[in-house]
């Protein structure tokens, strides 16, 4: 009698502990898939957002340009005997000038110096003086002698740069910033290191803000590549990025 | 003014970029518009029939680009001057058909004087940079296969490269005459003896001059 009762509280037991790893898994195996999920989602909404950057980008340099090009081209031909008439067509055509200008600034902000047409270091080299022209900041970037950077990534290394000078002027009060990319067996290392106020990654995450942050995240995590963050309060910040490069 | 025309063979793949372009030449004395072509392999083809003396190009076309076209024209016409037309933000492009060996460059909406002034530079076997040419780019040229020859026989003062240094970090005449107490019409003086000198043409001739010959570095202009 004692035993039956013993072999099915055992039994129970047994089916119980069953139910709950098999809950215990489940919700595991959700997790993953949901962050799975979450991370597919990101990496698409990125894709689809520069995708369209680069189209509009593409079309203000490929349609637009030529076009405002050619109706300065015909204006210059009319041949005018009058001062004043001269004087419009040259306030017109100045007015081109300034619109094609425009409209390099659109597509500059849209997609630097289009990736498409030059390579990771000059757009970068063009974005930090763009940036130190107006700023206090004295940015360095440098790259290793013959580093090969694959086409696909250089967008994302670019956002990345892009959002730390970004942060790092908005915030960090830094005087200097030195950004580097080298070049490693199987990976590039993007390092960036200011001598800014600093702060504490962890306080960033969890405040509403750091979107900026979130952004130099969500980028490591298409690039599969490995964000280490070393800031302390007034001891500047470094950031250390891994990105594996295969083939 | 000179002797014979100019015959000129322009390309684009924007027809009406090209319709514009051959109006606005026709209309200059000395000039004439022998062929036009609206991709490199009928460039090449018009180019082989017309032999023009100089050669206006897009550099991104299709079929054949203006950088691959720029040499299949040299490699048979070494005589031909190319210049290359390109939109803003195409440094590498520019880069790479001053490789080929073209010999000077054009943004498209450069103003008609500047494009007659390329033309007579080039067709007069001088090279040509356009005005609006970055401090970025002057300084890619430099460093790339296609930097200009320097010609030892220029010897400037002092004073003169001074003054072209503050020209290249784009101080105004007024800014420079207030640093070295002169007048502002001596500094202009300067100015044009200096592009004369170096047979610039424009700013972006003085800065890749500076910077061949080391009178600036670069972290100065970038």
């Amino acid at each position: 009698m004692q035993d039956k009762l013993f072999y099915t509280v055992v039994i129970i037991s047994i089916l119980i502990a069953v139910v709950i790893i098999f809950f215990v898994v489940s919700v595991i195996r959700y997790h993953k898939r949901y962050m799975q999920l979450q991370k597919e989602r990101i990496q698409a909404q990125i894709m689809i957002q520069e995708e369209e950057r680069k189209r509009i980008a593409n079309d203000l340099h490929d349609s637009l340009g030529p076009m405002l090009s050619t109706v300065k081209l015909f204006m210059n031909s009319i041949a005018v005997d009058n001062d004043t008439d001269q004087e419009s067509l040259d306030k017109a055509s100045g007015y081109i000038d300034e619109t094609i200008n425009n409209l390099r600034e659109i597509s500059y902000n849209l997609l630097p110096s289009s990736l498409d047409r030059n390579n990771l270091e000059m757009v970068v080299n063009e974005y930090i003086s763009r940036m130190g022209n107006r700023q206090p900041i004295k940015i360095t970037f440098s790259v290793t002698k013959d580093t090969v950077i694959p086409k696909k990534i250089e967008i994302h290394l670019f956002r990345i740069i892009q959002e730390i000078v970004h942060n790092t002027i908005k915030h960090s009060g830094a005087r200097n910033l030195k950004l580097s990319i080298t070049r490693h067996p199987g990976e590039l290392l993007l390092i960036s290191e200011d001598d800014g106020r600093g702060f504490e990654p962890d306080k960033i995450r969890a405040a509403s803000g750091g979107l900026g942050l979130k952004s130099i995240e969500n980028r490591c995590q298409m690039l599969d590549a490995d964000l280490k963050i070393i800031a302390a309060k007034n001891q500047g910040c470094k950031m250390i990025i891994k990105v594996p490069v295969y083939g | 003014m000179l002797m014979t025309d100019i015959n000129i063979v322009i390309a684009d793949d924007h027809e009406i970029f090209l319709d514009g372009l051959a109006l606005m030449l026709s209309r200059q004395p000395g000039f004439k518009v022998t062929g036009r072509a609206s991709n490199g392999q009928t460039l090449i083809d018009t180019v082989n029939r017309e032999r023009p003396d100089v050669v206006v190009t897009d550099i991104r076309m299709p079929v054949v680009d203006g950088i691959q076209s720029t040499k299949q024209i040299l490699a048979v016409h070494p005589d031909i001057k190319v210049i290359a037309l390109s939109m803003f933000d195409e440094e590498n492009l520019i880069i790479e058909m001053l490789e080929a060996g073209a010999k000077g460059y054009l943004l498209k909406n450069a103003h008609k004087d500047e494009i007659t002034d390329a033309i007579i530079s080039v067709y007069q076997n001088k090279n040509y940079y356009c005005s609006q040419t970055s401090c970025l780019l002057a300084s890619m040229i430099v460093r790339s296969k296609a930097s200009p020859f320097i010609q030892p026989q220029i010897v400037l003062n002092e004073r003169e490269k001074l003054i072209i240094q503050m020209i290249c970090q784009q101080q105004t005449t007024q800014e420079i005459a207030d640093k070295i107490y002169l007048s502002k019409r001596t500094v202009e003086g300067y100015r044009v003896k200096i592009l004369e000198k170096i047979q610039a043409k424009n700013i972006a001739g003085v800065v890749i001059f500076a910077l061949k010959n080391n009178i600036i570095k670069e972290e100065d202009v970038l």
